[in-house]
């Protein structure tokens, strides 16, 4: 039974869609697609909690019965109880730690996946809504904290099905004690509750200031080189510092209301037992129970404060596991850019040409086309024509294969259609699976690629050549090296039209040629479009775009500026 | 946090310092155990004040909480005695005060430790701050961002877990633990000796469970790190992602780090499943035995009814502090691995602190200077140069021909193996990092916005003094606040110099608007601007220029370029470039091949020695001349 209850090797797509439509709903969404570990561990937790709940009864009575006017029998007897109990707390405990950490995981597995899921689909469209940071910040905080509820909720009902079976049983003995205990201890707890929100609430805030330390932190590894160039290092240090000295601040308030509130928890049960104890010490005296009663009924009402602080610590987790699912749901709630078209056409097969009024810019089918620009207004340009940016109402629509981009079947489209620039990153992993992407590629067209992108050192940069591994973000390669990879996996693509934004601008002017050269041989019968400042690629190009002389800024690319190559 | 981060310069730099045989570059050193106890010492020898008092507290508390058993075993032991309703009250009440006691000390012991922890984890936090931004820049480059990042954000959450829950519990537990035991001892010395029969249970299954979960942790630490990692890099990677279709791919790979850490905490769990039942026996054999033992005492007249009741309580109290101790114990493993990884990093050799050598004048001096990243691979082969105040000089060269290393040597981001590099006189490496940055500034394509406000991101240097250059040897003068901030007058100058004074004014809250927080969305070109306007501010006499300007829009926006030349004015300039297009422009042109100048001199001087520069520039201009 314990043995399934983790799945390391889950696929991705059989993670379901997520209900993202409020923090419950997705809380409850984790729960209805897996419900098994969390169900077990109810079933367990409650199993592993009887006998330490039976056991102040079983003493009871064995005082009674077994020690003061009991036969050795009876005493062996009662020992024998107490064994049977241990036994079964233990089997039930080693289920119960199986089934509760599945069902964390379980949690946390999905709370992962359908983070990374979104931001795949959210694509360049995320860029301009959420920061790296906010999205790692949920991952490294939020889906734990999802994670600890489930792995408490399982206990916690397991302890509130032990409150109820000993409430039975001193109901049983004495119905007087039984109604002390039944309403004094749940009492007790609730007692506790209106201390809890403002906890959350210090607890929420400290979070927030620990998210943004934590994004000040994340700032250093991204930008160290920045500060180093500057000489930043103090004013950064010291802005930390007092970000962290207003963590520690909410920190120290959140942590003394919680003290409080464990002192309270101490207290209110607490005074449930004195309760029990004086008002059986006084049933005692006039006789209703026995002083083995008395004891069973203080141990009961001292036991009971484990199911109570488990509900209270279940409480605690729940109300983490909320705010933090807020949190996903507002990310998973992000819808992709552009909104696909309600009636998509389809595009014709074979070659594309391009062509956009806006900017001036034809690019006929199967012809390499350098658009002579780069920088800023070149990058936005290039996104345009590949349905990435917003578009101008006054400016028309870009047409592939003479279908406006925004009525195009958006996956075709993206597959068909392809923007490689210079903010494409290099991801960790083998080259060959790096470079290939989702298509299986044979080493031969991985080579004619790199040797096209004049990339064929890196492969003796890397030990195992096709077979090594990049690291992230390519850091162990040049940034040459790294552009020319890049360049390399978009001509990997086979994409009937590649835009490519500026690929060589990192690269000596003898590769580029090189690179222009090759390219435009390897794109030969399919439409490539290259941005780029330098005359070497003009000079490989088909056609040439030039910006009319004189205009500045986003009047750069006017109709009519098309020219052929000489 | 990442808005715009195009790297694709530093060739040579980071290709060397992953060279096979570099030992494993891209993960960081754990923080040895004994380095951990040293960590701890020197905590406690800190604060002992604070420490004495949370012990103390607690130990009250626990006192008051172990008085509970004692009055109830009194209790039943009096009421079979025929004792007097009254004395019945009296003992509830003693025992109302009792709890009490107990409730306001424990409040207070746990307040205690909250600002405790607080306090440690606020130095933990800043000391690895600190820490990294000592540490070699070469280094940093050649770990994973995602190892750097998951140290500093999830361990230090998780060690903030461990102190706040862990420490106060595995406290109480442990002082429960040990008065506890004390009262049985006082109660009935006999009765007491069957503890012994769950030492097994607790002993052996901890020594075997314990250095297993261990390892176990620490690659479940190393694995969170990788989701989280792989987490960064798609997200950052995400406008790649989608553009060329690697959406499955991306989730798999994430999906591939998840699984991994559901199988190794899955190990983890086959440990706990035995550990913790072994506990629970730990308690509840004995409390069997005590029964047996307790009714064969009592028959004998050895103990006493309400010695019995107050020992099996006590043994029933046991279960809880000692499950509650050992797990969170287990807990506290999680924050001792976070910890191992947060203070690994001060292992990590820092850059040598330098004596306050001040230079005098501007000009730079380069002596036969060598260097490596690794001991035995030299890059730069014996580099001579010299530099005049207001000099253009532009380093062309091919690929990998040290050009960046030596770009980051003259901005004394690496030092020379050998050598002399001299600023105004003065030894680059025995000036400190606070002097030699007012110096030498290095400009590279890299463009960061730091999470903040627009000027917080603008007066991250440190402010010049009043004289030019800052060359003078006196301090800052009275009207320059020491913490170095910049009048508002003087932002305005710098965003209108660089023509970005427009986009922050249509900010909602101008120069106090949050950027890069998701809200304000940060072009590369506005990036960049950002980045000149805070070089005019920290105003260094030289610039390196690191392909600074290969980005920029030399076609489009000239705004930037004219920021540009307004920040180049009157400065020196080492310029970096691949490309030839303004190359003539500069007061001189160094060549580089294999780690050496191999010709220098101006475009017109190089061309007529018809060497390599003269190669470069036909090749270059052959294509330009469409």
């Amino acid at each position: 039974m314990p043995v399934g209850m983790f799945r390391p090797a889950e696929s991705p797509e059989a993670v379901p869609e997520a209900d993202h439509g409020g923090a419950w709903r997705f809380l409850w969404w984790l729960v209805r697609v897996r419900p098994g570990p969390l169900v077990l561990s109810a079933v367990l937790g409650a199993l592993w909690m009887l006998p330490l709940a039976l056991l102040p009864l079983v003493v009871g009575y064995a005082i009674d019965d077994g020690i003061r006017d009991g036969s050795t029998g009876s005493l062996l007897g009662w020992v024998g109880v107490v064994g049977v109990l241990a036994v079964v707390q233990a089997a039930a405990g080693a289920g119960l730690i199986q089934a509760a950490m599945g069902g964390q995981m379980h949690a946390v597995s999905f709370g992962h996946r359908v983070l990374v899921r979104q931001a795949a689909r959210l694509g360049a469209s995320l860029r301009h809504r959420s920061g790296s940071g906010d999205v790692v910040a949920v991952a490294a905080g939020d889906v734990p904290n999802i994670g600890h509820a489930f792995e408490v909720v399982g206990r916690s009902s397991g302890a509130v099905a032990s409150f109820l079976v000993i409430a039975v049983a001193l109901t049983l003995t004495s119905p007087v004690l039984g109604v002390v205990v039944l309403i004094g201890v749940p009492a007790a707890l609730l007692g506790i509750g209106p201390l809890l929100r403002p906890l959350q609430r210090r607890n929420e805030e400290q979070r927030d200031r620990l998210g943004t330390a934590t994004a000040q932190a994340g700032d250093i590894c991204s930008g160290l080189r920045v500060l180093r160039g500057i000489g930043g290092e103090r004013k950064f240090t010291d802005r930390f510092v007092d970000i962290s000295q207003q963590v520690r601040r909410a920190g120290e308030s959140a942590g003394r209301l919680e003290a409080w509130i464990g002192a309270a928890g101490v207290f209110l049960p607490g005074l449930v037992t004195i309760g029990v104890a004086w008002l059986g010490a006084r049933l005692v005296l006039s006789g209703d129970i026995t002083p083995g009663e008395l004891v069973a009924f203080y141990g009961a009402s001292v036991f009971l404060v484990i199911p109570v602080s488990t509900a209270t610590e279940a409480v605690e987790a729940i109300s983490l596991a909320h705010v933090a699912a807020g949190r996903i749901c507002r990310f998973l709630s992000l819808t992709p850019e552009p909104v696909p078209p309600a009636e998509p056409l389809p595009l014709p097969d074979g070659p594309l040409p391009l062509a956009d009024q806006g900017s001036g810019i034809h690019a006929p089918a199967g012809c390499l086309t350098t658009v002579v620009a780069s920088g800023e207004h070149a990058s936005r340009t290039a996104a345009r024509l590949t349905h990435y940016g917003p578009f101008d109402d006054r400016e028309g629509r870009p047409r592939v294969g003479d279908v406006p981009l925004d009525r195009a079947d958006l996956t075709e489209l993206r597959r068909r259609l392809v923007l490689s620039g210079h903010s494409d990153i290099l991801f960790s992993g083998p080259l060959r699976a790096e470079l290939a992407g989702e298509r299986d590629r044979g080493d031969a067209a991985l080579l004619d690629a790199l040797h096209a992108a004049a990339a064929t050192d890196v492969l003796e940069a890397l030990p195992q050549g096709l077979d090594g591994v990049l690291v992230e973000g390519g850091r162990s390669l040049s940034g040459g090296q790294r552009q020319r990879l890049v360049l390399a996996r978009a001509l990997l693509t086979d994409a009937d039209v590649l835009v490519l934004d500026d690929p060589t601008s990192a690269v000596d002017a003898s590769t580029e040629a090189l690179i222009a050269q090759r390219v435009a041989a390897y794109r030969a019968e399919r439409t490539t479009v290259v941005f780029s400042g330098s005359p070497l690629w003009a000079n490989a190009a088909d056609a040439v775009v030039r910006p009319a002389p004189g205009t500045d800024g986003d009047a750069l690319l006017t109709p009519g500026a098309e020219q052929p190559a000489p | 946090m990442t808005i715009q981060t195009t790297d694709s310069t530093g060739e040579g730099a980071v290709r060397t310092a992953a060279a096979p045989g570099a030992p494993e570059p891209d993960r960081l050193p754990l923080a040895r155990q004994q380095d951990v106890r040293r960590w701890l010492r020197e905590f406690v020898r800190r604060n002992p004040g604070r420490i004495s008092a949370m012990l103390a507290l607690f130990g009250l508390a626990l006192v008051a909480e172990l008085v509970g058993p004692r009055l109830l075993g009194y209790l039943v032991e009096s009421v079979q005695k025929d004792t007097t309703v009254h004395r019945v009250d009296l003992v509830a009440l003693a025992f109302v005060a009792v709890l009490a006691a107990q409730a306001v000390l424990s409040g207070f012991a746990r307040a205690q430790t909250t600002l405790l922890g607080e306090k440690v984890l606020a130095e933990t936090r800043e000391s690895f701050v600190r820490r990294v931004m000592r540490l070699p820049l070469g280094t940093v480059e050649s770990v994973g961002t995602g190892d750097l990042l998951s140290r500093a954000t999830s361990d230090v959450d998780r060690l903030n877990e461990g102190i706040r829950l862990a420490m106060p519990r595995i406290l109480l537990a442990a002082v429960t633990l040990a008065l506890t035991v004390v009262a049985m001892l006082l109660t009935s010395p006999l009765l007491s000796l069957v503890l012994i029969t769950g030492l097994p249970f607790a002993v052996l299954s901890t020594r075997w469970y314990r250095p297993r979960a261990t390892s176990g942790y620490e690659r479940l630490l190393a694995d969170e790190a990788d989701v989280l990692a792989s987490t960064h890099e798609t997200v950052r990677g995400a406008a790649s992602v989608e553009a060329l279709g690697l959406a499955r791919r991306r989730t798999a790979r994430h999906g591939a780090a998840v699984g991994r850490v559901v199988g190794h905490r899955r190990r983890i769990t086959w440990l706990q499943t035995v550990w913790y039942p072994s506990l629970d026996l730990s308690t509840m054999i004995p409390m069997a035995l005590t029964l047996l033992a307790g009714g064969a005492a009592y028959r004998q007249g050895w103990a006493g009814l309400a010695e019995i009741t107050a020992m099996m309580l006590y043994i029933q109290g046991l279960n809880g502090p000692l499950v509650e101790l050992l797990s969170w114990t287990d807990e506290l493993q999680v924050g001792n691995a976070a910890l191992r990884r947060i203070l690994g990093v001060e292992r990590l050799p820092v850059e040598r602190a330098q004596d306050g050598a001040v230079p005098d004048g501007r000009r730079i001096r380069l002596r036969d200077v060598r260097f490596g990243y690794e001991e035995g691979r030299e890059v730069l082969h014996g580099i001579d140069l010299e530099i005049a105040p207001g000099e253009r000089i532009a380093v062309v060269g091919t690929s990998g021909a040290g050009k960046s290393t030596l770009g980051k040597l003259l901005a004394g981001v690496h030092h020379p193996t050998t050598g002399v590099l001299e600023i105004g006189g003065a030894a680059v490496t025995a000036m400190s990092v606070e002097t030699l940055r007012r110096e030498v500034a290095l400009v590279t394509q890299e463009n960061h916005v730091f999470a903040g406000s627009v000027r917080g991101n603008l007066t991250l240097p440190e402010k010049p003094h009043e004289q030019d250059g800052g060359n003078g040897p006196g301090g800052a003068r009275g009207s320059v606040p020491r913490d170095g901030s910049w009048s508002d007058d003087e932002l305005w100058a710098a965003l209108e110099t660089v023509g970005l004074a427009d986009w922050v004014r249509a900010l909602p809250e101008g120069l106090d608007t949050g950027i890069a927080t998701g809200n304000v969305d940060v072009s590369p070109a506005v990036a960049q601007q950002l980045a000149l306007a805070r070089l005019l501010l920290a105003d260094p006499h030289t610039l390196v220029l690191d392909e600074a300007t290969a980005l920029m829009d030399t076609t489009a926006s000239r705004q930037v370029e004219r920021s540009m030349a307004a920040l180049l004015e009157g400065r020196s300039v080492i310029s970096i470039v691949h490309r030839l297009d303004s190359v003539q422009d500069a007061d001189r042109i160094a060549v580089m091949d294999g780690g050496r100048i191999v010709e220098i001199g101006s475009h017109r001087e190089l061309l007529a020695l018809d060497g390599a520069y003269a190669r470069l520039w036909s090749s270059w201009s052959a294509a330009a001349r469409i």
